[in-house]
């Protein structure tokens, strides 16, 4: 398959590459069905943004995508680029706005049975107790500057400490909940000033915190690694670094601008804006980034821990009765400094992941003994009304796209469209009669939010399964969502 | 003329702004922008405080000061908890090298529960897409706000 505009090529059952041209210092990848290929080509701008990506200094191997590739700022979001550690450029835009912001799965005993009668008071307990963001009463109080450094700069150690989770749930977070790099004293007053009340808030939009059953077990033995079984309640928190995140990257990408002038960086878009990453200007980004990132991380456990006492109070559960516990903690915005093997050299480069997933194979030597034998479990969300997916990371995601993989659905109709459809409609009750008990702050968030607002999640996962990227282990129905 | 529009973006949301002179536009984008994050950009009903409150800042570009100028009113919303109303002043004026912007504006200082309610939270403004240009005596700005 040749196509006119952008030389594109198919070189596997689903993985299509863009040869080379212009400025493009290494090859595009996209891993899409060919109908996702075809949708890509009629609108091209996400394609454009992975032949941008491929202009970035350093960068080795390709300039990657997931098939949730979509348009985002400087990098498609479902982008992936590794840049060499030494020579190579960190880019603001290969991470996000929302940096770190990621997925974490926790564990009950409980099975649907149990909660379904008591489905509602436990929507509306959670969402009194877990904030959504600006102008919500806090769950916990206000930071001090210096706790907020200790968060930023300890992560989630810190907060376990005070009284948030087990130090065992550091064993199933990514980087233990920590960026060893972080350094409170480069990231900007307003950037502190805006985090201090967030911990603990969920934020609106996409973000969402969710009651789930376990619908369906593809892989028993990862599943049972992980402790899920079918019928089984769980909940999938998906949120951020809030507005401590947003200001670093907003701050950063100034700060960038220029940097890419000063060392005379010619990128093809200023969202894309990037320093050399042994830089003053790109080693001060990368430990504001590593800051948000504990953030985010510390955020989901706070989140984490609201909900596991909301679940001891509604149900008068003992911690026996319920085994509440973290089954892991992943980002899908974030840049890492990693080891990978390129050609026939270990090398270390900076991976960035902009809506991609982290997908590490078994016996990798970050990941915990718990999960040593199965691989890295990968959390890829759906929309609130079909489903959500569980699955576990490869070698091949190791040869092939740095240990990464897809990290969700991506929006099918525009805010405002959706908003247009969601006119007249009472989508509480549309939701209530597919089985979803809803609670969210603004009747936009939910129209936003609708299924139909969203592509179905499982032809993205299902491409990266048949890719041999990351298989599935289980599939999650939700029954419970709170939004902002 | 229309003061502001919203256009469509598939993520995130858009505003297209018009203005006579830079600081009309300006002022109209302010508007803009408290209606994508309230609804509304007319806030007399709701009680001021009797204080002022003054914005300066300095950008090499028009396109880089509004940015700016919306990363303002985004931190002040979202941690002061302020919004600006009514604008007093607002001057925009060429200096070496770039551009200033002085605001002077009456102030709502405790945010109703009512608005919150409607509230839509930006993350920022970004620089994809954004323009500031002049044509046939009008000004038109475009900028798209990360949701």
């Amino acid at each position: 398959m040749k196509y006119q505009k952008i030389p594109i090529k198919k070189i596997d059952g689903n993985v299509f590459e863009i040869e080379p041209f212009g400025g493009m210092l290494r090859p595009g990848r996209i891993y899409a069905s060919d109908a996702m290929l075809q949708g890509l080509l009629d609108d091209d701008a996400p394609l454009q943004q992975v032949i941008n990506v491929a202009h970035l200094p350093g960068i080795e191997k390709y300039s990657l995508a997931m098939p949730d590739i979509h348009w985002g700022y400087g990098f498609p979001i479902g982008g992936v680029a590794a840049t060499d550690w030494k020579e190579g450029v960190i880019s603001p835009g290969g991470v996000g706005y929302d940096i770190n912001c990621g997925m974490r799965l926790a564990a009950t005993a409980l099975q649907y049975d149990e909660v379904k009668k008591k489905l509602d008071k436990l929507i509306q307990e959670l969402f009194k107790t877990i904030p959504t963001g600006v102008g919500s009463s806090h769950a916990i109080r206000k930071l001090s500057k210096k706790e907020l450094q200790r968060v930023a700069q300890e992560g989630v150690n810190w907060v376990i400490e005070q009284g948030f989770g087990q130090p065992t749930d550091l064993e199933v977070i990514e980087e233990k909940g920590k960026m060893p790099f972080a350094d409170f004293s480069v990231v900007s007053p307003r950037a502190v000033e805006r985090g201090l009340d967030q911990l603990g808030t969920l934020g609106s939009g996409n973000h969402f915190l969710e009651i789930d059953v376990v619908d369906q077990i593809y892989d028993p033995v990862a599943a049972a690694a992980m402790g899920l079984f079918k019928g089984q309640i769980v909940i999938l928190i998906h949120t951020g670094s809030r507005g401590f995140g947003y200001q670093i990257c907003d701050d950063y990408l100034k700060v960038m601008g220029k940097a890419a002038q000063k060392y005379h960086l010619h990128l093809p878009d200023r969202q894309l804006a990037a320093a050399p990453i042994q830089s003053p200007e790109g080693q001060d980004y990368f430990a504001a980034m590593s800051c948000a990132a504990n953030f985010a991380w510390s955020n989901r456990q706070v989140i984490m821990h609201l909900a596991y006492q909301t679940f001891k109070r509604v149900f008068s559960a003992s911690d026996s009765d319920l085994q509440f516990r973290l089954v892991y903690d992943i980002s899908h915005n974030i840049a890492k400094k990693e080891t990978h093997k390129i050609g026939n050299k270990e090398k270390t480069v900076c991976v960035h992941r902009k809506g991609a997933t982290r997908a590490l194979a078994p016996n990798h030597p970050l990941l915990s003994e718990r999960y040593k034998s199965v691989g890295q479990p990968v959390l890829i969300p759906g929309d609130m009304g079909r489903y959500s997916f569980v699955c576990v990371g490869t070698q091949k995601a190791m040869e092939e796209t740095f240990g990464s993989t897809c990290h969700g659905a991506g929006r099918l109709m525009s805010r405002n469209k959706a908003k247009k459809a969601g006119l007249g409609r009472n989508l509480i009750k549309e939701m209530a009669k597919r089985g979803v008990v809803v609670q969210a702050k603004g009747k936009a968030t939910l129209a936003e939010e609708m299924p139909e607002a969203y592509k179905n999640v499982e032809s993205v996962v299902n491409i990266m399964h048949a890719s041999g990227i990351s298989l599935k282990v289980a599939r999650l129905k939700p029954i419970g969502v709170i939004k902002g | 003329m229309k003061a502001f529009k919203e256009f469509e973006h598939k993520a995130d949301i858009g505003l297209e702004i018009h203005g006579h002179s830079l600081e009309e536009l300006f002022a109209n984008g302010l508007k803009g922008f408290y209606t994508l994050l309230f609804g509304i950009s007319d806030f007399d009903r709701f009680e001021n405080s009797t204080e002022t409150y003054r914005i300066s800042i300095q950008e090499e570009t028009p396109e880089d000061l509004l940015v700016s100028f919306f990363s303002e009113i985004n931190f002040l919303v979202n941690v002061k908890k302020i919004i600006l109303f009514p604008v007093i002043t607002i001057k925009i004026e060429k200096i070496a090298p770039g551009y200033s912007l002085f605001l002077e504006s009456g102030l709502i200082t405790r945010i109703p529960e009512e608005l919150w309610d409607n509230f839509t939270e930006i993350k920022a403004p970004t620089y994809h897409g954004l323009l500031i240009k002049r044509e046939n005596k009008l000004y038109k700005a475009r900028v798209i706000f990360d949701v």
